[in-house]
This record gives structure tokens, C-alpha cells and sequence, in this order.
């Protein structure tokens, strides 16, 4: 196992420890570390990631695909719980869960507007352009370029105005 | 507003306007930041290449009403800039909303954090992740006029 591009610090770490001889080879060190990152993590309550299973290997059952999808998507490897959902609704298409997950992370479908949308979105571009300054770090509510209301919570903003969908409320970088 | 192939295809289908500005107030880098509509209401949201999914604001998805029935089941903890992030996912539909031109509807994969998260959200608009939202979506960019062209790569039925 390559451990380069190390700190200078661990990778002095790493030497003094096989060169101790505790650990037979690089890879049981890194096994060790990784054990002991897990149970520090388990210290600090965070779950244990469920059993994945053997890459390449299909799970065996939809509760293994869903599983395998949940961790996936806590890994950051989105186009692996796709696949798995998608694998899985088409192993198992009367599982609800399966079908579910399926539908969810699906590729987009892209349709045309049944009809024109009437807000003004110009307007409002113009006026947050114009008094972004002015209302930073503030929430504020407008309506086809018209101010309506300005608060510093999302919650209080939401209490002076009426947040129909044509309501644009967004909050300014301070 | 046209841009079309040299078969005459169009390539676009309506063009935007957008602010380019940094998304964040502790951020400097500025990012395309489109005004859009999310299940019909409307929001601000940048343009996140780097991103996956459609992801909410909390007090946007607050808006939304959702259910947590409707959504994959059990909040996911998903890695979003390099964080965990508490949310469920849902199928949601997001309007690119056209200054000239014709609106475009996607049905998107939704990240939709939890409303704890709020506290920690800071004033990160809503996000336009490539995979499993922009991915269908031809779109292109001249930032000379601020503009933001977009069609759809294919349209579904």
C-alpha cells in the first residue's frame, strides 16, 4: 500500500510504527487507524454506516438495496444510489420503498410550461441589484419589483406578508 | 433570443437574466445566482455545476409544505460541501423561469434539509446541482449580457 502525499508528521508517524515492528505491514496499520477513527466516531454518536455489501456483489434483498443506497448517499457516491435504486425497483417493482427511491432519484424529465409564469422576475432582479447594499443580511419579500417587507428572521418576514407563490423572499448576503 | 444549431435547431428555449455575485456573505467568488421557481414559488438559487440535485433552503422548503410521506424514506444524512447534511429527499419540480422565451419544467432530485438545519444554513440561497437536476438541461452562459440560455436536451412526454 502507497501512503505518499502524507504530512511530514504522519508520515513520520507511519515509519516509526512499522519500523517498531506492531504493525506487520502498512495495510494493518491503516486497518488499526481506520478502526480506531470508527470507534471515536461511535464516541461521538454518530451511527455505525450499515453493512455494505462486497462491491460488485448485487445486494440480496430490498432492505440490502436500500441499504446499500443509504450509504451511498451519505459517501457522496450519488450515482451509486441511483443505480442501486433503480437496480433494486427493477428487481423488486412491488417493494413501495423501492419504487419510491426509484421515482426520487431518477434522472430529471424535462417537460415544457403548461403556461407562462406572471411574475415579474425582472423587476425583482433590478431592485435586489439596486438595494442589495441597503437590505444586506436582511430577509426581504417582493412582489413583481415591488418591496413588500424586510426582517432579520425568515420567520418574521413570513409574518408581515402574505407568502403567496408569487412572493419572492430571499435573504441578502451581508 | 436565439441560439440555435447550424441545422437550425434551437439549442435554447428561453434565456434569463442573473445577478453574479458571490452566493454566500462569506464567500468572494461570484457564482450565477437565477431567480427560479420551486413547486411553483419562487426563489433565488445559484448555479452549482459542482452540486448535485436540487437542494432547498430550509425556509424555502418550509414553504413548500412538504410531507415527509411523499419523500424517500428516513432523513439521509447527505455529504453536501464536504458536510453531513440532515435532509430527505424528494421528487420536486423546479420552473427556470424565462425573462424571453418559453419557462422549462424539470422534475428534479430535492435534497430538503431538515429544519434544524436552518440554524447552521446561513444565507446559502438554493442550489442547481448538475446531477440528478441540470443534467437534461442544455444551457449557456454569456456573461457579457448577464444572460443564462436554457432548453432542454430532450423533452419527455
Amino acid at each position: 500500500m502507497d501512503l505518499n502525499g502524507l504530512p511530514a508528521d504522519v508520515a513520520q508517524f507511519v515509519d516509526d510504527a512499522l519500523a517498531s515492528g506492531k504493525y506487520p505491514s502498512a495495510e494493518d496499520l491503516v486497518a488499526a487507524a481506520l478502526q480506531a477513527l470508527q470507534q471515536q466516531e461511535e464516541d461521538r454518536g454518530t451511527p455505525r454506516p450499515a453493512a455494505a455489501p462486497e462491491a460488485g456483489s448485487p445486494p440480496a434483498s430490498p432492505d440490502d438495496y436500500l441499504q446499500a443506497l443509504a450509504l451511498a448517499l451519505r459517501t457522496g457516491e450519488f450515482g451509486r444510489a441511483r443505480q442501486r435504486a433503480l437496480e433494486g425497483a427493477a428487481r423488486y417493482p412491488d417493494h413501495v420503498e423501492l419504487t419510491k427511491a426509484a421515482w426520487v432519484l431518477a434522472p430529471p424529465t424535462v417537460t415544457r410550461a403548461p403556461h407562462p409564469h406572471t411574475a415579474n422576475i425582472q423587476a425583482n432582479r433590478a431592485w435586489l441589484k439596486a438595494h442589495r447594499h441597503a437590505y444586506a443580511g436582511q430577509w426581504v419579500a417582493l412582489r413583481d419589483g415591488h418591496f413588500l417587507a424586510a426582517a432579520p428572521s425568515f420567520d418574521a418576514l413570513a409574518a408581515q406578508v402574505d407568502a403567496t407563490p408569487d412572493v419572492l423572499m430571499t435573504k441578502l448576503p451581508a | 433570443m436565439t441560439l440555435a444549431f447550424p441545422t437550425g435547431e434551437p439549442f435554447a428555449r428561453g434565456v434569463t437574466g442573473y445577478d453574479y455575485r458571490p452566493a454566500t456573505s462569506h464567500e468572494t467568488t461570484p457564482r450565477l445566482v437565477l431567480e427560479v421557481a420551486i413547486e411553483g414559488i419562487l426563489a433565488e438559487a445559484v448555479v452549482d455545476t459542482g452540486g448535485v440535485y436540487l437542494v432547498c433552503h430550509p425556509a424555502i422548503a418550509g414553504r413548500l409544505a412538504l410531507t415527509p410521506s411523499e419523500a424517500l424514506s428516513g432523513v439521509q444524512g447527505i455529504l453536501l460541501r464536504g458536510t453531513i447534511v440532515h435532509g430527505r429527499l424528494y421528487r420536486l419540480t423546479l420552473t427556470l423561469l424565462a425573462d424571453q422565451g418559453e419557462d422549462v419544467m424539470l422534475q428534479t432530485t430535492a435534497f430538503v434539509p431538515e429544519p434544524e438545519e436552518a440554524e447552521h444554513w446561513g444565507d446559502l440561497p438554493c442550489l442547481l446541482g448538475l446531477y440528478g437536476c441540470l443534467e437534461r438541461i442544455r444551457f449557456a452562459v454569456d456573461p457579457r449580457a448577464e444572460q443564462f440560455y436554457f432548453g432542454p436536451a430532450a423533452e419527455d412526454a
